[in-house]
């Protein structure tokens, strides 16, 4: 075997206008190789119709390290109307660069196209609008399926429906009580500390149980759900679609509203309610542990409770707890179906299904609030 | 056997695109009773995207379907769903409902659109998967029986409602080929004993010819039909070449470059 020595790449002008490349040396891909720029920058300079030659008569081992050099100049001497005089290359090299050559590039999509910065605003404008529309749809379905299902006309299972309660509803209990009871002791907390100030301590039961009851109850155990509940119907669903579930379904004959969302809206709708109430429970017993704290005695916190939270923030709060679950079940199944057909998209799917429930819990929240203070609620 | 039987499915000036993409264009040609048609072309032709537009998955860009006197694609809900009770489809994977054992999928269809007892119902099941050789395997999981096991369970699915048709998009892709062949061997058997019209989507040459009487070969190239016809005729006496070489791989390619 011949003494290796480090491979190189020297452009030579020959007589007549030709360029030579004389290549050499031990090509390993494991090993340092020669910089290509000079010698692209040479190529590039050859007039069309020019000659170059490539002489590797110096090569003393080579992988695919120089196959790929080798074919790329022959590329880009095709590209321009070059002559490549490749006598000395080996047979096998030339084997190999015809190959990678010889695939046809098919252009099944057009190339993406960088395009304008306003263009992409116009375009992300555009499907803000068709998101929209999206929605108005999907709750246009979900509203005809909730028809079918009344007329006892829908392909609906209970069985199913039983299993996602449970789901949604009993194993959500632990979460629940357990956002809800800290925050009960922070504002409980917080409040005392400012109320501390005017002696007036007692009144943070009423800052617990009202702000509980009427906001906090119901927004936490809103995000609480679509992180916890939202997240996984947008995942089950969505690779669902990915397996061509949803597809078998259709062809079944069975609509994929019926089947799959209608089970899930109804158990977040009826679930989403008594997780509230329950959650605002616990939450009041969160500043309740604090009381002493702050010379205030259980019975003194329960009778300032029971007297200053009124049934109407109640009311207001478990009112809205409705359509957060709505929400909830909504983003979640519909980010699901829309979802596309690989692992990514699922991921995409679940954090669009959270990110859009958590926003339009709040949004809709502020909404109520604007309506109660009209209302003078 | 003879081509006097009428056609059940008609392709009339299919046109398939995504968007702006064409995928195929002017597709027309019969899917006779009793075939065991081929729909066959090289990766990425759109085998599997003809598929979805004839199960109304997806709805044509121009161009109608067929099913007997039906026109399935101007069908309104209701209509198509009628028609797909009648049509049983195994899907590349599987898709399986993977929250169900074996026996609930396959008892699901027949559930659903059948008023036939719970103990009818599953001695039904029973027999369907016996039929593809996986008696005793209800109370299984998807998740817990291997990829060729899914397949089968699928296609017994597929059969629960004695459909009239059956499409399957790549039966034996993924197989070993024993175990594909012995795949081609129940479609060819089910066919048989139920009576039914076979849509198969595949490029694996072994099955089509062992079991296809019928296909249609999609060109990449010229995006639309390349030729029709029964398989072996068309790798012995289609006039274009790709074609041939496409179904014959030991015949000499044609050189391009």
């Amino acid at each position: 075997m011949p003494e290796s020595t480090d491979a190189f790449l020297i452009a030579e002008e020959a007589p007549a206008g030709r360029l030579v490349l004389k290549v050499g040396g031990d090509w390993s891909i494991q090993k340092t190789l020669p910089a290509l720029d000079e010698v692209d920058h040479r190529l590039q300079a050859v007039p069309p119709r020019g000659e170059v030659q490539l002489d590797l008569s110096a090569v003393t081992g080579w992988d695919s390290s120089l196959v790929s050099v080798v074919t790329d100049f022959a590329k880009k001497c095709q590209a321009r109307g070059v002559t490549l005089e490749t006598a000395s290359v080996p047979r096998g090299i030339q084997q190999l660069a015809k190959m990678a050559l010889a695939v046809p590039e098919r252009h099944v999509e057009q190339p993406p196209v960088k395009e304008m910065f306003f263009t992409r605003l116009g375009k992300a404008g555009i499907s803000v609008g068709s998101n929209v529309i999206e929605v108005f749809a999907f709750t246009g379905l979900a509203f005809l399926a909730l028809g079918r299902l009344v007329r006892g006309r829908a392909l609906f299972r209970w069985g199913d429906t039983w299993l996602i309660i449970q789901r949604v509803g009993a194993e959500a209990l632990g979460i629940v009580a357990m956002i809800n009871f800290l925050i009960g002791l922070i504002v409980g907390f917080v409040g005392a500390v400012q109320l501390q100030v005017f002696g007036a301590t007692i009144y943070m039961a009423t800052l617990v149980g009202v702000a509980m009851a009427r906001e906090l109850g119901c927004i936490m155990t809103g995000i609480i759900m679509s992180g916890r509940t939202g997240a996984s119907f947008a995942a089950e669903i969505g690779s669902m679609k990915a397996s061509q579930e949803i597809d078998a379904l259709r062809t079944l004959g069975l609509s994929p509203m019926d089947f799959l969302v209608l089970p899930r809206l109804i158990a977040m709708v009826l679930m989403m309610p008594l997780l509230t109430i329950y959650g605002n429970v616990v939450g009041m017993i969160g500043g309740a542990v604090l009381a002493p704290g702050f010379g205030i005695s259980f019975q003194q916190y329960y009778d300032q409770l029971v007297s200053s939270v009124h049934m109407t923030n109640y009311f207001a709060g478990v009112l809205k707890s409705f359509f957060f679950g709505a929400i909830v079940a909504g983003a979640g199944c519909l980010m699901g179906m829309q979802s596309g057909n690989s692992a990514s998209a699922v991921g995409q799917a679940t954090t669009s299904a959270v990110v859009a429930a958590i926003t339009a819990i709040i949004a809709l929240d502020a909404v109520f609030a604007f309506m109660f203070t009209a209302l003078g609620i | 056997m003879e081509d006097t039987h009428s056609p059940v499915i008609r392709i009339r000036n299919l046109t398939m695109a995504y968007g702006q993409n064409v995928v195929m264009r002017d597709l027309t040609f019969d899917i006779h009773q009793g075939d065991i048609f081929i729909i066959m072309g090289g990766s990425g032709s759109g085998k599997s995207t003809l598929m979805r537009h004839l199960l109304g998955l997806e709805d044509p860009a121009r161009g109608e379907i067929f099913y007997g006197a039906i026109d399935f694609t101007h069908s309104d809900l209701d209509g198509r769903n009628a028609l797909l009770r009648r049509i049983g489809v195994m899907y590349q994977g599987g898709a399986l409902f993977t929250s169900m054992t074996l026996g609930q999928n396959v008892a699901l269809p027949l559930e659903e659109y059948t008023h036939l007892s719970s103990n009818q119902i599953r001695t039904n099941v029973a027999y369907k998967l016996g039929l593809v050789g996986l008696s005793g395997f209800e109370e299984y999981y998807p998740s817990e029986i291997s990829g060729g096991m899914n397949k089968r369970a699928a296609i017994a699915r597929a059969m629960a409602l004695d459909p009239q048709f059956l499409f399957l998009d790549e039966p034996s892709a993924g197989l070993d080929p024993l175990t594909a062949a012995r795949l081609d061997e129940l479609l060819l058997e089910l066919k048989q004993q139920l009576d039914c019209t076979l849509v198969i989507v595949t490029h694996e040459l072994a099955s089509i010819f062992a079991i296809g009487t019928d296909s249609v070969f999609l060109d990449t190239e010229t995006k639309t039909i390349g030729a029709v016809g029964p398989p072996k005729y068309l790798r012995d006496h289609c006039p274009n070449p790709e074609i041939r070489s496409f179904l014959n791989p030991s015949e000499p390619q044609p050189q391009t470059i």
